[in-house]
């Protein structure tokens, strides 16, 4: 959130802490509300948060604006840690063992597949790995194959900071 | 061996535990729930209800997910058991059913399991023979075709 013209300005890479001053039971709030407050720990981002409980972050956002004129919580920065992303080697290993499962057609699958959910090989986030591991597997008929696909790239995702 | 599969789905950053249970609900593995096997067996009647009622219409499903108290509840079922999984995390779902289909193809290849499983299988039906439906349940048939 950001304070322009006297009013809170959402904003998804916001961070939240808890008020020092006003306690959470000292007013009567929604579960909707009790259920952000939980998640609120200094750390997450409100797009975390929203992602946590399956919330959109517009939900999100009313929600914390309403905490916050509540005066419950606190913002401790305006900006999250930028968002980490997978290296160019990675999308080298998945066509390679894409390519060992269904032939040729595997490069033009990844990229269909990063057309449909708008990123880019430079720039693609860790946190989504496993939802693109997943689609690409949609494209694989057989189930044996499916899932020896899905074992080889687990083996890849072990050690990236996917939540 | 299901106890290292268990495992390795526990190690996902965000699971809170999970479980293994026969097709008769009952259960076989289990690991890092607080929950008593009584409630465990309760939810794997869940699934497998709401399994046998899209099976009676002759369709196929091989995975539910529900919110419950809470957490995300992740279920892949296999032909005679389900794999159910509780996590704090809907961003790790994509993670955790990559990790599901990969578990449940490899306790299918284990005999030993499989020696287990086979002693315990039950006809979808049965389910939906057993007791009355709740009013979530009947929600769920009526949108059935």
């Amino acid at each position: 959130m950001n304070s322009a013209e006297g009013k809170i300005v959402p904003n998804e890479s916001a961070i939240f802490i808890l008020s020092k001053t006003k306690s959470a039971a000292e007013v009567t709030l929604r579960s909707a509300e009790w259920a952000i407050i939980t998640q609120i720990d200094g750390k997450k981002s409100v797009a975390q948060i929203a992602g946590i409980l399956a919330l959109s972050s517009s939900e999100a956002l009313n929600l914390l604006k309403g905490l916050y004129q509540k005066e419950l919580i606190e913002i401790k920065s305006f900006d999250s840690e930028p968002e980490s992303t997978v290296s160019i080697h990675f999308f080298e290993i998945l066509k390679k063992e894409l390519t060992g499962i269904i032939g040729p057609v595997a490069p033009f699958i990844i990229d269909d597949i990063l057309l449909d959910v708008a990123e880019e090989k430079g720039s693609f986030p860790v946190k989504r790995v496993p939802e693109l591991v997943e689609m690409i597997s949609d494209e694989i008929s057989d189930d044996t194959k499916k899932v020896k696909f899905q074992q080889i790239m687990l083996n890849h995702i072990k050690g990236m900071k996917i939540s | 061996m299901s106890k290292r599969l268990l495992q390795e789905i526990m190690n996902i950053d965000g699971v809170e535990g999970v479980f293994i249970a026969s097709g008769r609900a009952k259960i076989i593995d289990k690991m890092g729930l607080k929950y008593g096997d009584d409630q465990l067996e309760e939810i794997a009647l869940s699934f497998m209800r709401i399994a046998a009622g899209f099976h009676h219409h002759s369709q196929k499903i091989n995975e539910i997910e529900f919110y419950w108290q809470n957490l995300f509840i992740v279920g892949k079922m296999a032909n005679d058991f389900i794999i159910i999984t509780a996590c704090n995390n809907s961003k790790i779902i994509p993670l955790l059913r990559i990790t599901l289909n990969v578990t449940t193809a490899n306790l299918l290849e284990d005999r030993k399991f499989a020696k287990i499983i086979k002693g315990q299988v039950a006809n979808k039906r049965f389910f939906l023979e057993k007791g009355e439906f709740t009013e979530s349940e009947k929600k769920i048939i009526s949108k059935l075709n």
